[in-house]
C-alpha cells in the first residue's frame, strides 16, 4: 500500500511517461519542491527532447545537463554528424564513413562504398558515351521533343552547322530554326512519337550559312529527366547527293551515247556473259539486246573468233588473279546473224576498274568491218590478179608453186605445172591490133579456167604466156589435162581472131628443191613443142 | 620581456632517440595530471578567468603548431576535416565528428567524444575545455585563412557525454565575445 501523495505522484509520472498530453497538474505537495521542480524540468526536457528526435526534428536545442539528457545530444550529435556525412557523399565526397554506430556504420560504409563505385562507373560510362558522342564523324544532336531545345551537339555538327562553339555557348538552340520545311520536320516528329525510332530519313535543312543541307536523320525517343527527347544521329549526304546527281546525270548521258552509237557498246563479265549490251547490236546481228543477254559465247560468235574469246578470257582471269593490270584486247572476229549469215566485227576490250582499284568487268566497243573485209578481201584478190586477164598472177603464181614444192618436199604429194604459149601470137597484134590480141588472151583465159579443177590455179605468166598449177596431179594426169586444152582451144574461134593454136610444155615434179627447176622443165617442153611445129604438148621425162 | 621557451616543435624532441624503450605514448592520467596542476597552481596566481584565457591561448598555439606540422594543406573542407578526424584519432586525442558546417557562413558545429581533457572528469557543472576551444579555432583559422571564435557548449562535465563546440567566424561584429 502505498500513500495517497505517493499515489498521486505515481499518476502524475504515469502520465508524462505514457499520455500524449500532459496537462496534469504537479501533485501540490511537490508544488513548491526546489528539487522536484528540477527534475520535472529535465524530465520534461527529456521528453519533449525525445519526441523532437524521435520525429526526425535533430536541430531541435536540447538544453539540461545529466546523464540521460547528455546521452540524448550525443545521440543527436551522431546523427548530425551522419547528416553532414550523407550530404558530403551526396556531393561527391566517398571518404566520408562511419564508425560510431555499430552494426549502422558497417551499412552505412558498404552502402557508401557501393555508391562510390556506381558513381564511379557511371561516371565511366559518361566519360565514354560524351566521348563517343563528340567524335561520332556524323552530326548528333539531343533535343527536346516538346519545344525543339537542343540540349547536346557534338563536333560535327558545329562543323557541319558552321557554327563555333563560342557562337553556341550559353545560347538556345532550337532545331526547328534550321529546319528547311517546318511541315516535314513536324510529320517527323509525329512519327517518331508513333514508332519510336526513324532511321535514314531524308530531311533537307540549313546551317549558319542558310546553304542547304541534305541529312538522312536517324532518330530514337529518349527521357532526360522524365522528359521525352530526340537523340538524333544526322550523315550529311549533302555532297553525295550532288554526286549522286552527277553521276545519274552522266550515267544518263554514256546511256544515250552507247544507246545511239553505231558501234556495239557492251560489258561483259569474266563469265563470258553480257551485262550490258547497246541497242546497236540488233542493227549489226539482227538479235534484240534481251536475245543477246540471254546467248550463251557459243551463240555470240563463230567457232573460230570463239577461240579467242576463250583464250582472252582465260588470260584476263589469270592477270586479274594475280593483280596485273587488263590487258587491252582487239581483234577481228566473226559473228552469226539471226538470219543465218555472220558479220565481221572489230572488237577493242579493255578493263573496267572501280575506284578503288579493284577489277569490275570488260567494257567492249564491237564495230561493224564487213565493208572493210570486202576492200581488204579485193585488195588481195587484186594484188595476186593479172588486170587484163583476171587470172591470177606471176605473184600469186609463185606463191602457189612455192607452196606446193613445200608440200611435195613434206608430204610427198605430186604436182605438176603446164606453161602454155599463143602460137603466132604477134601475128594476131600485128593484124588485128593489140586490143584483138588481149581479147584473145581474155577468152583464152576463159577456156582454160572452165576446163581445169577448183583447186587448180590459173595464171598468166607473161605476156602470151600461161601457167598453170595442178597440186596433187602426175605427169600423166597433167599431159591428159594439157591434151585436152589444146584441144579446146584450136576448136575455139576467138572473137574477130578466129582460130588460134596454142603450145604447152609439161613437167611434173622430179624432187626440184627450187621452183626454177620445174619451170626450167616445163619451159624447155615448151621450147621443144615449138620447135617440133606448135599446136602440141610436150613433155620431158 | 626576456622569453626563455619560446615555444617550437623542436621544443618537442628526438622521442624516438630520447625513448627507445618507452616509445612516445604514455597514460591519460599523466597527460591530465600536468594539465590540471597546471591549472591549479594558474589558476591561484592569476585567478579562474585569466587561467581560462591563458589555455584558451596555449591551445591556440598549439592548434597552429599542429596544424603546420601534422596536416596537410588543403582547400577542401571535407579533405580538411578528414584528416583531422584520422590525425586525432591516431594520435588517442578524441573522436572528432562534424555537425553542421557552412563555411559560407563561418559557423560550424562540432562535437569531439571520448576528449582527452575531460571525457570521465567528474560533473563539476562548468565546461573546462577551453585548451581545446583554442585548439580548434586555431586549426579553423589556419585552415580558412579566418579568425574563429570556438566555444564550448556542451561538456563532458556538465553532465553530457559527448563535447560540442560552436565555432564562428570572427568578424568586427562579434569580435568582443572572445
Amino acid at each position: 500500500m502505498i500513500s495517497d501523495e505517493a499515489r498521486l505522484l505515481l499518476d502524475y509520472l504515469e502520465v508524462q511517461l505514457y499520455d500524449v498530453k500532459t496537462k496534469q497538474d504537479i501533485p501540490t505537495s511537490l508544488a513548491n519542491d526546489v528539487g522536484f521542480l528540477q527534475l520535472d524540468k529535465t524530465m520534461k526536457i527529456i521528453r519533449a527532447a525525445v519526441v523532437e528526435l524521435g520525429n526526425g526534428n535533430l536541430s531541435y536545442q536540447i538544453n539540461g545537463k545529466g546523464y540521460v539528457l547528455g546521452s540524448l545530444k550525443s545521440l543527436q550529435a551522431s546523427l548530425r554528424n551522419l547528416t553532414w556525412k550523407t550530404k558530403a557523399i551526396a556531393a561527391g565526397d566517398f571518404s566520408q564513413s562511419v564508425h560510431c554506430l555499430g552494426d549502422f556504420s558497417d551499412s552505412f560504409n558498404s552502402m557508401t562504398k557501393k555508391l562510390e563505385i556506381s558513381i564511379h562507373e557511371i561516371k565511366e560510362i559518361q566519360e565514354h558515351f560524351e566521348m563517343i558522342f563528340d567524335t561520332i564523324p556524323d552530326m548528333t544532336i539531343i533535343s527536346n521533343i516538346e519545344d525543339g531545345t537542343v540540349s547536346a551537339y557534338n563536333q560535327a555538327f558545329l562543323e557541319t552547322m558552321k557554327f563555333t562553339k563560342e557562337e553556341l555557348e550559353n545560347k538556345t538552340i532550337l532545331i526547328t530554326d534550321y529546319c528547311n520545311d517546318l511541315d516535314e520536320h513536324a510529320r517527323f516528329i509525329e512519327r517518331l512519337m508513333k514508332d519510336s525510332f526513324i532511321k535514314n530519313a531524308e530531311i533537307n535543312f540549313h546551317g549558319k550559312s542558310d546553304q542547304i543541307i541534305t541529312g538522312l536523320v536517324s532518330s530514337r525517343i529518349i527521357k532526360i529527366k522524365g522528359v521525352p527527347h530526340t537523340l538524333s544521329v544526322i550523315r550529311d549526304i549533302t555532297e553525295l547527293k550532288v554526286i549522286e546527281k552527277k553521276l545519274r546525270e552522266s550515267e544518263e548521258l554514256h546511256r544515250l551515247l552507247a544507246d545511239n552509237a553505231a558501234d556495239v557498246i557492251w560489258t561483259m563479265g569474266l563469265d563470258g556473259k553480257f551485262t550490258y549490251i547497246s541497242p546497236s547490236v540488233e542493227k549489226l546481228r539482227g538479235y534484240t539486246v534481251a536475245e543477246v543477254l540471254a546467248q550463251s559465247p557459243e551463240e555470240v560468235l563463230c567457232p573460230s573468233s570463239l577461240i579467242h574469246l576463250q583464250k582472252g578470257l582465260e588470260n584476263a582471269s589469270q592477270l586479274i588473279q594475280n593483280n596485273l593490270p587488263f590487258k587491252v584486247f582487239r581483234g577481228e572476229l566473226e559473228q552469226p546473224c539471226k538470219n543465218g549469215t555472220t558479220v565481221w566485227t572489230e572488237a577493242t576490250v579493255s578493263g573496267i576498274y572501280s575506284e578503288d582499284g579493284s577489277f569490275i568487268g570488260m567494257l567492249g566497243v564491237t564495230r561493224d568491218i564487213s565493208d572493210r573485209k570486202i576492200m581488204e578481201d579485193e585488195i588481195v584478190r587484186l594484188s595476186v590478179t593479172d588486170k587484163l586477164t583476171q587470172s591470177y598472177n606471176r605473184l600469186k603464181l609463185d606463191e602457189t608453186m612455192e607452196e606446193q614444192i613445200q608440200l611435195a618436199k613434206i608430204a610427198t604429194v605430186p604436182f605438176s605445172i603446164l606453161i602454155l604459149d599463143i602460137d603466132h601470137f604477134k601475128r594476131v597484134n600485128d593484124n588485128y591490133g593489140h586490143q584483138v590480141g588481149d581479147q584473145v588472151l581474155v577468152e583464152l583465159v576463159a577456156i582454160l579456167q572452165n576446163h581445169v579443177r577448183s583447186d587448180d590455179v590459173v595464171g598468166r605468166w607473161g605476156g602470151e604466156e600461161f601457167l598453170i598449177i595442178l597440186p596433187n596431179t602426175g605427169l600423166e594426169g597433167s599431159v591428159g589435162l594439157a591434151e585436152k586444152l589444146l584441144s579446146l582451144v584450136g576448136a575455139n574461134i576467138f572473137t574477130r581472131a578466129g582460130r588460134v593454136t596454142i603450145s604447152i610444155g609439161v613437167a611434173a615434179y622430179q624432187g626440184d628443191l627450187s621452183q626454177e627447176s620445174i619451170v626450167s622443165r616445163a619451159d624447155s617442153a615448151l621450147y621443144l613443142a615449138k620447135k617440133n611445129g606448135r599446136n602440141r604438148v610436150e613433155y620431158l621425162k | 620581456m626576456e622569453r626563455k621557451y619560446e615555444f617550437s616543435w623542436d621544443l618537442l624532441g628526438d622521442i624516438e632517440e630520447g625513448r627507445p624503450h618507452m616509445g612516445n605514448t604514455t597514460r591519460v592520467e599523466v597527460y591530465r595530471l600536468m594539465q590540471f596542476t597546471f591549472r591549479d597552481i594558474i589558476e591561484k596566481h592569476v585567478g579562474w578567468e585569466k587561467t581560462n584565457e591563458i589555455f584558451y591561448d596555449a591551445g591556440q598555439l598549439a592548434g597552429k603548431e599542429f596544424y603546420f606540422h601534422m596536416l596537410e594543406k588543403t582547400d577542401d573542407l571535407n579533405q580538411f576535416i578528414n584528416q583531422l578526424q584520422d590525425v586525432l584519432k591516431e594520435l588517442g586525442m578524441g573522436i572528432l565528428r562534424i555537425e553542421e558546417a557552412d563555411m559560407e557562413k563561418g559557423e560550424l558545429t562540432l562535437t569531439m567524444s571520448e576528449d582527452l581533457d575531460c571525457s570521465g572528469l567528474p560533473e563539476t557543472g562548468y565546461e573546462i575545455c577551453t585548451y581545446d576551444e583554442g585548439f580548434i579555432s586555431a586549426l579553423l583559422e589556419s585552415f580558412a585563412g579566418i579568425p574563429f571564435i570556438v566555444k564550448e557548449i556542451d561538456c563532458w562535465c556538465t553532465g553530457d557525454r559527448t563535447c560540442r563546440f560552436s565555432a564562428k567566424a570572427k568578424n568586427e561584429g562579434n569580435q568582443s565575445e572572445k
